[in-house]
């Protein structure tokens, strides 16, 4: 009998804990090691917007897990160890001054914010939304905060929004493009979200180009744009996340057209011995096969899972992506699934649209909201390529359905004629999706 | 009968009204079914949590490096594949913009693609059907190994 297998992961996030987890479950005899530059595991980064906008009343709740955990599951979490050198031949990587050797390696390296490449990026009050303890102080520093900006209107960016204008403070946005997560989302779809966040005193500037920083003795005085420049504290980058490969690249790991390392569907890397997950890969898209990169939390740790079984020795796979996406921005809920009308429309993908603003609840039960709803098929065949909603609530759920929908190739006749629940506290007679298939119907 | 543990907004521990907020783990006050919150005090998440403020609280306004206080990079050069993915990618998703934007007489986006790639790629790639783009897509996206 030969010596258990020794799989080292790299990165303590959503991937690298579901990879060391899933490891070990599926290979026992295994030694799973895990290296974290950081001090914290199993925590939830995507709670920290709302501690900060105070709709979560500490920091603490936020941990799922603490480290004394893994070491009863037999997981070997190295806290606050940076792999500083990677050896794909000899198979070892360098840790804490330690050489650790590897029979397989997973690479959950995770993301960075790019950095605006402007005068003035390293100005102090330029402020970053990843790691937990800085968000702890940065929750500390928001008592003294007047005015903030916060760069480009992303999914974490109106999180932020709504979080600094929940704090009573004077709230820019400051994006390139035309409108709200004008990356992902319809205009039509983004609007309410985006009158919701006006309401709350958020003060958008679309269209603009970032210039520079300015400030005196290092810190942060006004962000400079080409409309002019916005007096701030603080400037909360939310740009767009780069995949950390610094380490995988170092070993000839294969890099695709996102910036992402390429994996299989069993998140095996170029390198035989080598997998990959999470924030630093790209995974295809369903429809188009289009490779994609920075999905959500629930993406990588299943992802992560995927790759912490088939290095324990097992056979999983991971599908190609859908992405049901969703969120709270303000106090209206927003999400959808694969292309939207707008990001169709982009890359030349032929569609119809199909509309319908529907209703969350029975009319006349207390709490109903409006749902809009817009699918889009393929011209012909009606087979659904994507959607987006908006409403005051069932985004998320919908969203999943959409997705799953899609996955399984329903068509707008599908869903014309799906069934669906009713009862007037939780739904309406008629499902808004439905509607909107019904209506899409006509265009065929 | 339904379980009057289960009515009634008194009856949810505080703890759980605090975490989730009272309408929403009541429905209007009749009824709900409060979950546990996370890291309950005196668990080891819990105590994870207070070490991990306690450390942050202790360094604010202080000088000195933090771990993870920048996670911020400037991109690697891009291949040549990536780079024109990239600028082709916003050129296109720009041409979209201003197109939504005349409807809604709004502002546009910032134009940042370039001249060449608005006013020449932009119009061959649309002129290109779908199908042939589909197929350069599959062939450039450098995906392998995938079930479709």
């Amino acid at each position: 009998m030969g010596q258990p297998d020794r799989i080292c992961v790299i990165g303590g996030g959503a991937a690298g804990i579901s990879a060391a987890s899933m490891a070990k479950r599926t290979n026992p005899d295994a030694t799973v090691i895990i290296c974290t530059e950081f001090e914290d595991v199993a925590y939830s980064p995507c709670g920290i917007p709302y501690v900060l906008g105070r709709e979560i009343p500490d920091f603490e709740r936020l941990f799922l897990a603490g480290p004394e955990q893994y070491v009863e599951s037999g997981v070997d979490l190295r806290r606050e160890t940076v792999v500083t050198e990677l050896d794909g031949k000899n198979r070892t990587m360098t840790a804490g001054g330690e050489t650790i050797p590897w029979d397989r390696l997973i690479v959950c390296s995770g993301f960075n914010y790019t950095l605006p490449d402007v005068p003035g990026n390293d100005l102090e009050g330029l402020t970053y939304v990843k790691n937990i303890r800085r968000g702890m102080e940065l929750n500390e520093t928001l008592n003294d905060v007047k005015k903030a900006v916060v760069l480009e209107a992303s999914p974490l960016g109106v999180e932020m929004l709504a979080a600094l204008a929940h704090r009573g403070i004077e709230t820019h946005l400051v994006d390139e493009g035309a409108w709200l997560l004008s990356q992902v989302a319809d205009p039509d779809i983004a609007e309410p979200v985006q009158k919701s966040l006006e309401s709350l005193g958020v003060i958008p500037h679309f269209g603009v180009k970032l210039k520079g920083f300015e400030g005196s003795n290092g810190a942060l005085g006004a962000v400079v744009t080409s409309d002019g420049a916005i007096e701030a504290d603080i400037c909360v980058v939310a740009t767009h996340k780069e995949p950390e490969t610094t380490l995988a690249r170092s070993i000839g790991l294969k890099v695709g057209s996102t910036g992402g390392l390429v994996v299989d569907e069993r998140m095996r890397t170029s390198m035989d011995g080598v997998y990959a997950a999470g924030d630093c890969v790209e995974v295809p898209q369903g429809l188009t096969g289009l490779a994609l990169q920075g999905l959500t939390g629930s993406h990588a740790m299943q992802q992560g899972r995927v790759a912490g079984a088939n290095a324990g020795g097992g056979h999983r796979r991971y599908d190609p992506v859908y992405i049901p996406w969703g969120m709270v921005g303000g106090t209206v809920q927003i999400g959808g699934a694969s292309f939207g009308e707008h990001t169709a429309n982009s890359l030349g993908i032929p569609h119809i649209v199909a509309r319908a603003n529907g209703i969350s609840r029975a009319r006349y039960y207390p709490g109903v909201q409006q749902v809009l709803v817009k699918l889009l098929a393929e011209p012909g065949t009606g087979r659904l390529i994507g959607g987006q909603m908006v409403g005051g609530e069932g985004v998320k759920e919908r969203a999943d359905f959409l997705s799953f929908a899609l996955k399984r190739g329903a068509t707008l006749e599908d869903i014309a004629w799906m069934e669906n629940v009713y009862s007037p506290p939780i739904g309406a007679l008629y499902e808004p999706m439905s509607v909107a298939a019904q209506n899409g119907l006509a265009q065929l | 009968m339904s379980n009057p543990r289960l009515l009634g907004s008194e009856t949810i521990p505080r703890s759980v009204q605090e975490y989730f907020g009272h309408d929403k783990v009541s429905l209007f006050g009749t009824g709900g079914m409060p979950a546990a919150p996370p890291a309950p005090p005196g668990s080891p998440a819990r105590r994870q949590g207070e070490a991990a403020l306690a450390d942050a609280l202790s360094k604010v306004g202080k000088p000195g490096p933090r771990i993870g206080a920048r996670p911020v990079v400037t991109p690697p050069k891009p291949s040549l594949v990536a780079g024109m993915r990239k600028r082709g990618e916003r050129a296109l998703f720009e041409a979209s913009m201003r197109e939504f934007s005349r409807r809604r007489v709004a502002r546009g986006p910032h134009a940042g693609a370039g001249l060449v790639w608005r006013r020449v790629f932009v119009p061959v790639y649309r002129a290109i059907p779908w199908t042939i783009k589909r197929r350069m897509v599959s062939i450039t996206s450098g995906v392998r190994g995938w079930r479709r």
